[in-house]
């Protein structure tokens, strides 16, 4: 059984200056173990769908028929008294900033005792020990425990986050760009921590990141995410080899890695749309190189394209021929526009 | 030739770090050295990438170009001219060619000024009101940015604009002067990969062009594989390696240079970052007070790098390294 299974969800965010479409009839399911990295650019919503499976949305923005099965319960079901036996102590959440994930007045060390204490996994006493072992495992000195924020750099921040989450040792981590913002070094290093970390404790993981190079290395499986919808999910292998809608395969062209021939980088045309009304046909098409007169109108269903590998493209069967076409700079140029 | 457009010599900045009262009064003055003893030319028509991990100095490093701070030793000079003595009516001239480029398109621009008084303002400060001359200046400046048909921009505030499209104003911002030297910090990293390219390209066409040059500081080697011409890697206030960037990138030679190139990501699955081979890998570095400023993280330090600080070495064409792995000829002889 799957550890947990989205299915259709809807996020609309209320606003003064109308609703904001964020999440449009998404559904993916994670196995126990495995890791998922969902990608997509800024406002594309991946961050709305961490908040929902934590039910940290505000009241009335998720849709009625959407469903968050966890370990086969649904969460959009659960009461508040319920989510606060789940958060974090089943679904731990490693948090985009790691400055304001803590607490500036209180040591490191004790902020994690007090979740310890709080989900009744530990007293007092014996939370020390665990807390050496958990700092050593991140590659923090154990004496840190004693410190307060203020004296962490953003990576040690970020490793004692890391240490937090896995404290109460949540059976699925959800990671929001837990490295966005600090040096490729210390990045590389964390992502590796964080990676033995998952394999050790058997934990599912699900790593929501803009950057291609995190997901290539440290995903199983890979879900692309554009303007609310997802548009591709598969194998990293799938994703980044055969990518097959055409969202990714320009996603693809702007990664600029320093090995191997420099290519000539390619932009997509256009920004992605402002979510203010659910997009008729499909919500890449503005952008598309490959849009037909369909695309406007019909919404393009998820269908496979293989055994492990998902796509919301119309041209699905015309994938390979794409994918040739997108590596040339001529066939971005003329995007058909609004 | 003439005088390069930006010389930089043995330049070094640094901060006090006394904070409370009593040290102030009393204590021993102690520095950050952000900037220690860096040397380097940039021509027109050329793009100089400037990296390193934050604290390394890079981005001290620019603004003191800029005048933003004072140096305590050491020399910028900017077409032959040192910029810190600079009579107070050259000063004008001297900020009119040298421009900066921001992060953050989202915090450097106006938010109650349109995209017009925004790319207008610098001909407003340099005396430049005629009202067909500046429409014109903005207009072009709008295009050469790349935000088309520049016309329908003009009365368009930032906040209905995309990051991409805010980044472009900045440019057009930055160009409407014509000025000599671009100073480009970080001028990606807040942009989504789709609309980042876009950006990149442009910055390769200005250097094209021939008449500006570019200093791109940023962390990530991957853009500045892209765009530029060569590439002076820091580490704490010193730069360790310069060179052309395709041999720099190929063919890194101080151990700096290889852990910071191993750490990239590449898509390529199974192709991956490799571990970079580095001591005490947690460590905050700070510079020590005797020999190469890399001797705790480096792993192939031997013990003259406890005593004596490396000093550049050249190992090919305009390839230098600071590292005693390298000696020059008339040393081994």
């Amino acid at each position: 059984m799957a550890v947990l299974d989205v299915r259709k969800l809807s996020v609309t965010y209320r606003s003064g200056d109308g609703d904001v479409y964020a999440v449009d009839d998404v559904s993916f399911a994670l196995e126990k173990g495995d890791s998922l990295g969902l990608v997509g650019e800024s406002g594309s919503g991946k961050t709305t769908i961490g908040k929902a499976i934590l039910r940290l949305l505000p009241e009335g923005c998720v849709a009625g028929d959407s469903r968050i099965f966890f370990d086969g319960k649904d969460l959009l079901d659960a009461s508040e008294r319920e989510m606060r036996a789940i958060r974090g102590r089943k679904i731990g959440l490693i948090p985009q900033s790691a400055m304001n994930a803590l607490d500036p007045v209180v040591r490191v060390g004790d902020l994690i005792t007090e979740a310890m204490v709080l989900h009744g996994l530990t007293d007092r006493g014996g939370a020390d020990g665990k807390i050496k072992e958990l700092f050593a495992s991140v590659g923090l000195d154990v004496d840190r425990r004693m410190h307060y924020p203020h004296m962490f750099s953003g990576g040690m921040r970020q490793r004692a986050v890391i240490a937090m989450a896995f404290a109460l040792e949540p059976s699925l981590i959800i990671a929001d760009e837990p490295t966005t913002g600090l040096d490729v070094i210390v990045q590389g290093q964390i992502l590796k921590e964080l990676s033995k970390l998952v394999a050790r404790t058997g934990s599912t993981f699900m790593i929501i990141t803009h950057d291609m190079g995190v997901v290539a290395e440290h995903c199983r499986t890979v879900a692309v995410m554009y303007a609310g919808r997802l548009v591709e999910v598969g194998s990293a292998r799938d994703i980044l080899l055969s990518p097959s809608h055409p969202y990714t395969m320009g996603l693809r062209n702007g990664f600029l890695g320093v090995s191997g021939k420099v290519r000539e980088v390619i932009s997509i045309p256009g920004a992605p749309p402002r979510l203010a009304a659910p997009a008729r046909g499909c919500s890449f098409r503005p952008r598309c190189p490959f849009s037909e007169s369909r695309c406007e109108t019909e919404k393009p269903p998820m269908q496979e394209a293989s055994c492990s590998h998902r796509v919301a493209c119309h041209f699905r069967e015309r994938a390979s021929e794409m994918r040739e076409q997108a590596m040339s700079p001529a066939a971005w140029r003329e995007a058909p526009g609004e | 030739m003439s005088e390069p457009l930006l010389a930089v010599d043995s330049l070094k900045v640094r901060f006090s770090s006394r904070t409370g009262i009593l040290s102030q009064l009393f204590g021993e003055e102690r520095y950050v050295r952000a900037v220690d003893g860096v040397s380097f030319r940039l021509e027109r028509g050329e793009i100089l990438g400037l990296a390193g991990e934050s604290g390394c100095g890079k981005s001290t490093l620019s603004f003191t170009i800029l005048r933003h701070y004072q140096p305590c030793e050491g020399r910028v000079a900017f077409d032959g001219i040192d910029v810190f003595s600079l009579a107070k009516k050259d000063l004008k001239a001297f900020r009119k060619s040298v421009q900066l480029i921001f992060q953050d398109p989202y915090q450097s621009l106006n938010p109650r000024f349109t995209v017009f008084r925004c790319v207008a303002e610098p001909l407003f400060i340099h005396g430049i009101r005629d009202r067909r001359e500046t429409r014109d200046r903005a207009v072009s400046a709008l295009r050469s940015s790349g935000l088309l048909p520049p016309e329908d921009f003009l009365r368009r505030y930032p906040h209905e604009l995309s990051g991409g499209q805010r980044q472009r104003v900045a440019i057009a911002r930055a160009i409407v002067l014509n000025p000599s030297l671009l100073v480009a910090d970080e001028p990606v990293s807040m942009l989504d990969v789709s609309v980042r390219a876009g950006i990149l390209n442009l910055f390769r066409e200005f250097a094209k062009s021939g008449r500006v040059g570019i200093l791109y500081v940023s962390h990530d080697l991957g853009t500045i594989r892209y765009i530029c011409d060569r590439v002076a890697i820091m580490y704490l206030g010193r730069i360790v390696e310069i060179g052309p960037t395709a041999e720099v990138m190929q063919n890194p030679s101080h151990p700096y240079t290889r852990a910071l190139i191993d750490s990239v990501p590449e898509i390529e699955p199974g192709v991956g970052r490799k571990d970079p081979e580095l001591l005490e890998k947690f460590i905050e570095d700070t510079a020590p007070l005797h020999g190469c400023r890399f001797q705790r993280r480096c792993p192939l330090r031997k013990d003259e790098c406890f005593v004596h600080e490396p000093e550049p070495v050249r190992i090919g064409r305009g390839h230098e390294v600071a590292c005693h792995l390298y000696r020059t000829r008339s040393d081994a002889s």
